[in-house]
């Protein structure tokens, strides 16, 4: 559940070759280009864990639990601060359990990867969590949790409906107001901060591609494949993501995850004391003391997406986060949809989403509830012939997903329906227009097998896809055009640009949490930890009698620790501006990225 | 673990599956306080409702046993949503009673809770059938007891109403143990049950109330076992003059009441009697704008007022029927869908639903007919098809309900049929009479007098006439014991509970066991196949099923196999060109 810290995958990928030599020699792996895997499953070993945090010192185990409160980081600053962190880190060397990255660039960061936070947690500082405890205890009201969540049961819910009507956007890019409201009397008439639940779920939706922009309606429409990528997704996945989307897109702040890891480790009846909250904080150096610490705004946006419950003095995880933290949600099972003989479709919870997402395609959504309803309408019918699918496949996938056979009433409409809807059709068609019909001949024979077939003496069909090809063809045959296609009216979902804001929850699910890894290194290769405010004193002193210091720091990018030389003359937004010893050169060297510094004395 | 048959939705739905050992457990336990909306092949729909609850409440159930009896066969947990709304309905009923005034002048509405009172007091819908105030409460003119009480339901707080009933004039009745034509007679469990629940312990707390049941499950019979524990001259009210003398005839054949005691007011006859029949037509009737007719009825002493399809009330006859409180009151229906949406004032001014049972667990008991029911696609023959595309919505809902090409398809089903008992049942008269020549069949419209038509039920019942066809006038509440075949080739638009009611023709159990044949001909493409779908919603949702058939513009079976498909173009791939 714990989101904290960079991927382990990220991590290794980024180990320069020795070092990842080194790592599988620690781990005991046989050395080979190809470890990279095998090794991270080796180092996420659970028994593995279990065994070196048994081995841990108390330094270190203090440490690892520092780590986890303050976010799977520690900067080089924070970490220099601690007293004990140089002993920690020596014995966690050898763990391959936090590592040292460059995060952003120009940022050094201890990190602890992200794999490892929901173990630790539950060894480390699971026991804190009893100290936190309400003295009241409410039994759960599920006992056993479906794969159907109230969030994604919403989110679902705001998928069909976008799937019937496309969410119209105002100039700003947001869904009109008015149509989140009808959704919100739609999907929960009558309830609290609805429109707030709505936004949320429009932008999980964007965040991970389920909704896509159609620039030429200004609109958002369900990405078709993202969506079913999705519903095809494993339980653990998705609540990941959900998870994810609690902790970071409501806060930069740390603290939600904190209060949903304590939460996570109660029993399932017990409530988190709110009001002891702020002073645990505090005591474990977590915020500075005398902050103000505003956990009912937190716990306000955790309540909106649906993790958190209670008020402000007592609160825990919904039951859906409850079981899904603890790997406590019941497994999804196949084929247990009921079609009766009204064509009313009845899926139960236990039904996977990605069969709920599938009924949806080819009938109407009624109700979503604990029991799914759908009817078997015209409507749903044309819907699935929309998205592609074959009426045989659809009276299958019917089969497929029922626990007993389709009606022959309900059969007998769905041929009917069918008949009439393909009888007669629109196709869409790309269409080359001549002014002539001696343009037009011109064209053909220019296209050769290209062409479908002539529609008139001045119009030809192509294959839809086909008209980038055909202008570059046209060209080439020094035929000139205009280099579009124009295509009147209809919405169409423009593609995805590589690396736009869109795609950043790309490839997996997890969400960034704010972090960039460019490099990654073994805690071993760690220089001195900085004491800055030792070299802030050196620095200014030395601008101010205009003397050359030496800095060892470690250069963006550059893979190890450069000492140079330099007079500086000023710092600036976090620079530090000089020139180098001997030199007319400028340089400009990170103040965070320094580690040591010190004045240099003529001989 | 055991799968558990219930699934409580949010909406107050209650779904009930029916592939389950404890099904049939459940389904007693949720009898009491929920209405059972639907019962098709594999899930059961019940609804809770403000009235279900108020209705449970009344008849002793709290709403802690009915969140337990929730619980006890929820496959899932209950939401809250559900428990709150059983909380707070289940607190609504009982907290305003209607009593006898202390001092014996008019009634008295009271409760323990002020605030509640003067809520009421400053509601403007109320407020008109509030008398001067009588600590703690109000005083209430009788007249406005029917009036209040749908007043108070509309704003969520019912009244539990004590004042009792009107004993009436005393009438002694007895069930025969043997009818006059010879048959042993004794109540089924199901109208002995259905009988008690209306009737109750015999105090105000009962005795005013509908009975649902199945076509051919009955009712009349229902209405006879409540006379016969109300012993009391008893007011029956019927949609037609052949539903009367059908009441007439069953009460004749079945009681121990002789004709002396059974009075008929209708148009023709104006008598009253210790058992007096009437329709609702007469009694809405006005001259000079005076239900005439309803004033000399209301005169009279009446213990007991049974009103026979009760879905059919007419809107004046509700206005009427508040001035009926003092009275007890059965309102008998197979259905209980009311197209104008007017059911609350069914549960202020007749009472609430007593009693209901699933029309397949009567067939699977043998006391209604199984019936198999067909739908046949007729398609529009090329003229036709024209004419409906250029006509005005309405004129195209006939031009498809007229098809031509359904005559010979009705002609084959009755081929088809040769040794059955044959209703063809229509809409349009035109329509009808083409199909009365062809079929050289006998035809019952409006028109027909209504001699003539007793007279024409009567050779189909005796087996003179084996095929007869009938417009709209033998939807209700006519008894064809032997017809078993039901031919509709037109309707009112989507109504379902005419096609109920037309089914309902030949759900009477057959002498020889046999099964009923419904068809339904209709024509392909048009909107009469929509509305046909609507029709039948409710017979599905009770558990029948529909075979599909389909025929060509002349009627001759059609076989259609998948059209083909209009292929798309092959994507070329991309640098193909």
């Amino acid at each position: 559940m714990l989101s904290i810290g960079p991927s382990l995958a990220q991590v290794i990928a980024r180990l320069p070759e020795d070092e990842f030599a080194r790592l599988l020699k620690n781990l005991g792996l046989p050395p080979g280009p190809a470890d990279r895997s095998s090794a991270s499953e080796r180092i996420t070993d659970i028994s593995r864990i279990d065994a070196q945090l048994d081995r841990l010192n108390a330094e270190s185990r203090q440490f690892l639990s520092d780590l986890l409160l303050s976010g799977g980081y520690l900067s080089w600053s924070a970490a220099g601060k601690r007293p004990t962190t140089r002993e920690a880190l020596a014995e966690l060397d050898a763990t391959a359990l936090v590592y040292h990255v460059e995060d952003q660039y120009f940022g050094h960061q201890i990190a602890l990867p992200q794999e490892f936070a929901d173990v630790l947690w539950k060894r480390l500082l699971a026991g804190e969590s009893q100290s936190l405890v309400a003295a009241t205890t409410t039994p759960r009201r599920e006992q056993v949790v479906y794969d159907a969540s109230p969030f994604f049961q919403d989110l679902y819910q705001l998928l069909s409906y976008a799937r019937q009507e496309p969410l119209p956007l105002t100039l700003q890019g947001n869904v009109f107001k008015r149509v989140e409201t009808k959704m919100v009397q739609k999907f929960w008439p009558g309830a609290d901060r609805g429109l707030e639940r709505i936004q949320h779920l429009e932008h999980f939706a964007q965040l991970h591609s389920l909704l896509e922009y159609a620039q030429d309606q200004r609109c958002l429409l369900v990405a078709e494949d993202q969506a079913h990528q999705f519903f095809s997704r494993t339980p653990g996945e998705r609540h990941q993501a959900w998870f994810d989307y609690g902790f970071h897109s409501l806060s930069s702040s740390n603290l939600p995850q904190l209060l949903a890891a304590f939460a996570a480790c109660l029993a399932p009846e017990q409530w988190l004391d709110m009001e002891k909250i702020p002073v645990w904080l505090t005591e474990h150096g977590v915020v500075p003391p005398g902050a103000h610490v505003n956990l009912s705004l937190h716990a306000t946006r955790l309540q909106d997406v649906g993790i958190w419950e209670g008020d402000r003095r007592r609160a825990r995880l919904t039951d859906a986060a409850y079981f899904a933290a603890n790997a406590g949600l019941a497994h999804p099972v196949r084929g247990q949809a009921l079609v009766q003989p009204t064509g009313e479709v009845m899926v139960p919870p236990e039904s996977p989403w990605e069969e709920r997402w599938a009924w949806d395609a080819i009938a109407s959504l009624v109700r979503c509830d604990r029991m799914t309803v759908y009817r078997i309408t015209k409507e749903g019918l044309e819907r699935a012939l929309d998205l592609g699918r074959q009426f045989p496949d659809v009276l299958r996938l019917m089969s497929d997903m029922s626990k007993s056979p389709l009606p022959a009433n309900v059969r007998s409409n769905l041929e009917d329906w069918h008949l009439q809807l393909t009888r007669h059709r629109i196709l869409e068609v790309t269409l080359v227009h001549s002014q002539s019909a001696a343009d037009s001949n011109e064209i053909e024979s220019a296209l050769g097998p290209s062409v479908l077939f002539r529609l008139s003496s001045t119009d030809l069909v192509i294959p839809p896809a086909s008209g980038p090809a055909v202008i570059r063809t046209l060209n080439r045959a020094g035929i000139a055009m205009r280099n579009r296609i124009e295509r009147p009216g209809r919405p169409r979902a423009d593609a995805q640009a590589e690396g736009s804001w869109f795609s950043y929850a790309s490839p997996g699910l997890r969400m960034s949490d704010g972090h960039q890894i460019v490099a990654a290194h073994l805690i071993a290769t760690l220089p001195e930890l900085p004491d800055y405010q030792q070299i802030e004193a050196v620095v200014t002193s030395a601008i101010h009698h205009r003397r050359a210091i030496a800095v060892r720091h470690w250069p963006p990018g550059h893979g190890a620790v450069v000492e140079q030389e330099l007079v500086p003359y000023q710092m600036q937004s976090g620079w530090l501006q000089g020139t180098l010893v001997g030199t007319p050169r400028l340089v400009n060297i990170f103040f965070q990225s320094i580690l040591a510094a010190k004045e240099v004395h003529s001989p | 673990m055991t799968r558990l048959p219930l699934v409580v939705q949010s909406d107050l739905t209650l779904l009930l599956e029916v592939d389950n050992p404890l099904f049939e457990e459940a389904r007693d336990a949720l009898v009491g306080f929920a209405e059972l909306v639907k019962s098709p092949e594999h899930i059961h729909t019940y609804r809770l409702s403000n009235l279900s609850i108020w209705n449970a409440v009344a008849s002793g159930l709290t709403p802690d046993a009915m969140l337990q009896r929730l619980k006890q066969y929820s496959q899932y947990p209950v939401p809250p949503e559900v428990e709150t709304f059983i909380a707070d309905q289940g607190l609504r009923y009982g907290r305003l009673v209607l009593r006898v005034a202390p001092d014996g002048d008019g009634l008295w509405l009271t409760g323990a809770d002020p605030t509640l009172l003067t809520l009421i007091a400053s509601h403007k819908t109320v407020v008109p059938y509030l008398g001067p105030s009588l600590a703690p409460g109000f005083r209430i003119a009788p007249e406005m007891r029917g009036l209040l009480k749908q007043a108070l339901t509309k704003i969520g707080w019912p009244v539990a109403d004590q004042a009792g009933f009107r004993s009436g004039a005393p009438l002694t009745l007895a069930l025969r143990t043997m009818t006059r034509t010879g048959h042993p007679l004794s109540l089924r469990d199901y109208q002995l049950q259905a009988a008690r629940a209306f009737w109750g312990d015999g105090q105000s707390m009962h005795g005013h109330g509908i009975v649902v049941l199945p076509c051919g499950a009955g009712k009349t019979l229902v209405g006879l076992g409540v006379m016969h524990r109300a012993q009391t001259h008893t007011l029956i009210l019927t949609t037609s003059l052949a539903a009367l003398h059908q009441w007439r005839d069953e009460i004749l054949d079945k009681t121990s009441l002789t004709e002396d005691d059974i009075a008929e007011y209708s148009a023709q006859k104006k008598e009253i009697g210790p058992v007096t029949l009437t329709t609702y037509q007469l009694l809405s009737h006005r001259t000079q704008g005076r239900f005439v007719h309803f004033s000399a009825l209301d005169a009279h002493d009446w213990g007991l007022i049974i009103y026979d399809e009760v879905h059919l009330l007419p809107a004046p006859v509700f206005r009427l029927t508040a001035s009926l409180q003092a009275r007890r009151r059965l309102g008998l229906t197979a259905t209980l869908i009311r197209e104008d949406g007017r059911a609350d004032e069914v549960f202020a001014l007749i009472g609430p639903k007593r009693f209901d049972m699933a029309w397949k667990q009567l067939e699977a008991q043998g006391w209604i007919a199984s019936a198999a029911c067909h739908e046949i696609r007729v398609k529009l023959a090329q003229v036709h098809r024209e004419r409906y595309a250029s006509a005005e919505d309405s004129e195209r809902i006939r031009i498809a309900a007229e098809n031509p090409a359904k005559f010979p398809v009705v002609e084959a089903l009755v081929a088809e049929h040769a040794t059955d008992h044959v209703l063809v049942i229509g809409q349009y008269l035109g329509q009808l009479e083409e199909l009365s020549k062809r079929l050289q069949a006998p035809l019952i419209t409006g028109k027909t007098p209504p001699k003539e038509r007793e007279r024409l039920y009567a050779a189909f019942r005796e087996g003179a006439i084996r095929v007869l066809v009938v417009s709209k006038v033998a939807n209700f509440a006519i008894d064809l014991p032997d017809a078993n075949v039901a031919i509709q080739v037109s309707g009112s638009f989507g109504s379902r509970q005419e096609e109920a009611q037309r089914l309902g023709r030949i759900l009477r159990p057959k002498s020889h066991g046999q099964s009923a044949t419904f068809y339904t001909i209709v024509s392909v493409e048009t909107r009469e196949q929509d509305f046909s779908q609507k029709r039948q919603l409710f017979l599905c949702e009770q558990g029948y099923r529909y075979d599909v058939a389909h025929a060509d513009a002349d009627g001759q079976p059609l076989e259609r196999p998948l059209p083909p498909i209009i292929p798309f173009p092959q994507v070329v791939p991309e640098g193909h060109a």
